[in-house]
């Protein structure tokens, strides 16, 4: 049975119905896939404002973009006497080494017992990570020491200036000495963060890095370092920040510095386990061994010592498997949230632009996006962005955010992100926001918005031509398979499922067919030209076939090689 | 081919597009809630498909692809072809039937 439809159009009722039940199926394919994805997703909490990237709304505590600080999140400035600095040394962030996946965070601090007397004054050299994975000197590894630190600030703490030609390395840094520039540099404070004291900028270093003064208060037992971060609206489009080290260099202390294994403080799991260890060994001491006086005492004393020595064994087993079960808890309780629904994932090729897979929304090597609101959030910290590879380890995390309001009891705010990758390797990298300190990040925490997809990347067209998109998709696939033909390389391809729409992924290798170990030998050369053949005609009768459905082409050849005894304006037959 | 290809497929695009620029516009206007259904829907199939398709052919060897993109071509010029000269003898019917007073 046939129908004119519209312009005169016939179709097959039998098309019809075949384009009625794939609507049907693709609504409903679409539907599941909603549900799945939104049950993924994190909760869209309140309407998002109407602010823009770099719209200057100052008033409205809305949109303070250029004027507001850049806060930097970090490395929990609790606990600092947990982690010290070395005296003269670069250091990187121990939590990060011990478990990648954590992405909190540094503490930047020291201890002393200079309960009172003069000041302790020290260097602290902070020394910038390239952009681009390339550090200022060699010291730090970009990979496994992510950004510090900084905390909410007011304008005019800090006091460096860099000058024009190591803008690149400090991007942030204002390239003015004008007063009413924010400015970056460092501070010192007591460990609960309080009567913070600036330090003074001394130099630059010859490894691009920046010296400050600074001067830790006498009467504290500790204390922390703080790197601010300002922004006067200047922002080098190339070159974002993606790490920092900090040295320190104690000029004169009249109190006694605590080496790092002298702290008192709580080690790592592995220092309680050598601890312990150590207990036992002290037992052992303690058989009087000297003491034995015939070779049954002796005996005895063995037979202890291998006793002890499995209890040892026996110990250290159940270490281990505390060990498991406080990364299994840690793993389970990471402040770090992944972006779901794919939208920022993308692959990252050799010349260092980020090949998009369909949902991502990466510039070139830059990730630009906004509407992210962290609800829960104490207005100190801002949260961070961080990086992964396709085995879950970290690359970087970068916190270039920038907070709509100044008003830190406003628990809400808003975090404009642009964040740099810094590796420049194959990588498939998973986006991941995580909180500021002290914060709890739920699901409802982080509004992506309901205009999620304001983006600045050109994928964003989709979404002003829906209708285009649609039918023009079977064009653009073709396009991408001409593509593909045309001598591209294999990319790793993996495939999001689960329910948490991402996590995790069934991953494809690439497998290179054309070598001698598989169909390129000349012994396989016929075979898979034959193969070939044969998956063309089939591929071909069957997007011939589909192509003709869809189009009612056949209607067409119908009406261009109709017999002689066709008859025109026939409506149903 | 290559070339020939992707002129044809840009052909196309543009023409779609110039024809359908006003009900895009419509729908992305009236109804946004659908239209960034579509635009998911869109990412999704693309990654579930588009990027299928993508890792399965870049998995075959070099004169594989040629002879893909052969035919392709070949296919193409085929349906282009019979396009026009269905859409010729439509335009002679048409012009066959005007009738001046």
């Amino acid at each position: 049975m046939r129908f004119y439809v519209g312009i005169g159009k016939r179709i097959h009722l039998k098309t019809l119905l075949k384009l009625g039940l794939g609507i049907l199926m693709l609504l409903g394919i679409y539907k599941s896939t909603l549900t799945i994805v939104h049950a993924a997703s994190f909760e869209t909490v309140q309407n998002w404002s109407t602010c823009d990237y770099g719209t200057t709304d100052y008033a409205s505590n809305n949109c303070t973009i250029y004027n507001s600080s850049v806060y930097v999140t970090s490395p929990s400035l609790n606990n600092v006497s947990n982690v010290l600095i070395p005296n003269g040394a670069y250091e990187q962030n121990p939590n990060l080494r011990q478990n990648k996946k954590k992405t909190e965070i540094y503490k930047y601090g020291g201890v002393t017992d200079c309960a009172s007397g003069s000041n302790i004054n020290l260097y602290v050299d902070a020394v910038m990570g390239g952009y681009n994975g390339s550090f200022a000197d060699n010291v730090l590894d970009p990979n496994q020491f992510p950004i510090v630190t900084t905390r909410g600030v007011t304008k005019g703490d800090l006091r460096a200036t860099c000058p024009n030609t190591w803008c690149d390395y400090w991007p942030w840094l204002s390239n003015s000495n004008a007063d009413s520039q924010n400015k970056t540099g460092v501070r010192i404070s007591k460990t609960n963060g309080v009567d913070i004291r600036d330090c003074t900028f001394v130099s630059y270093g010859s490894n691009k890095s920046v010296r400050f003064l600074c001067s830790v208060p006498s009467g504290n037992t500790g204390y922390q370092i703080i790197l601010n971060e300002y922004n006067n609206g200047y922002i080098a489009n190339t070159n974002l920040m993606s790490s920092v080290g900090i040295k320190t260099t104690v000029l004169s202390d009249p109190c006694k510095q605590y080496p790092n294994d002298q702290s008192g403080v709580i080690g790592s799991i592995g220092d309680q386990t050598s601890s312990i260890v150590d207990g036992f060994a002290g037992i052992i001491d303690n058989q009087n061994v000297n003491q034995a006086q015939t070779h049954q005492d002796l005996e005895d004393i063995k037979d202890k010592i291998d006793d002890v020595n499995d209890n040892i064994d026996q110990t250290n087993d159940k270490l281990d498997q505390t060990n498991d079960t406080l990364t299994s808890i840690d793993e389970n309780t990471q402040e770090c949230k992944l972006l779901t629904n794919g939208k920022f994932s993308g692959y990252l090729n050799s010349s260092g632009n980020v090949v998009p897979t369909s949902n991502s929304y990466f510039y070139t090597d830059y990730l630009r996006f906004t509407k992210i609101k962290v609800i829960n959030n104490d207005g100190y910290n801002a949260p961070s962005i961080c990086f992964y590879d396709n085995n879950k380890n970290l690359l970087s995390c970068e916190a270039y955010a920038r907070r709509t309001s100044f008003v830190p009891t406003i628990p809400q705010y808003a975090y404009y992100f642009r964040a740099s990758l810094v590796s420049v390797t194959d990588h498939k990298i998973s986006v991941y926001v995580c909180n500021g300190i002290g914060d709890i990040l739920t699901d409802s925490d982080l509004d992506l918005g309901s205009g999620a997809g304001h983006y600045f990347g050109d994928v964003n067209q989709i979404e002003d031509t829906p209708i285009s998109s649609l039918l023009l998709l079977p064009i653009n696939y073709l396009q991408k398979l001409v593509d593909t033909l045309d001598g591209s390389t294999c990319i790793p391809y993996s495939v999001p499922f689960g329910i948490t729409g991402g996590d995790e992924t069934i991953d494809f290798p690439c497998i290179d067919l054309g070598d001698s170990d598989h169909l390129g030998s000349s012994l396989w050369g016929l075979i898979d030209n034959l193969f070939c053949i044969f998956m063309i005609y089939k591929v071909a009768m069957m997007v011939i076939s589909y192509f003709e459905d869809w189009t009612s082409l056949h209607d067409t050849f119908d009406q261009m090689y109709h017999p002689d005894n066709y008859k025109k304006g026939a409506v149903i037959r | 081919m290559k070339v020939i290809f992707e002129l044809l497929l840009k052909f196309i695009v543009v023409i779609a597009n110039l024809f359908l620029a006003p009900v895009n516009a419509l729908v992305a206007n009236v109804l946004p809630d659908f239209s960034q259904m579509v635009s998911d829907f869109y990412r999704l199939v693309d990654l579930y498909i588009g990027d299928g398709i993508v890792y399965f052919f870049n998995l075959l060897p070099p004169n594989c692809k040629s002879l893909i993109i052969l035919y392709l071509t070949l296919l193409g010029i085929f349906y282009t072809t019979t396009l026009a000269i269905h859409t010729g003898i439509k335009v002679v019917e048409i012009l066959k039937n005007v009738k001046v007073w």
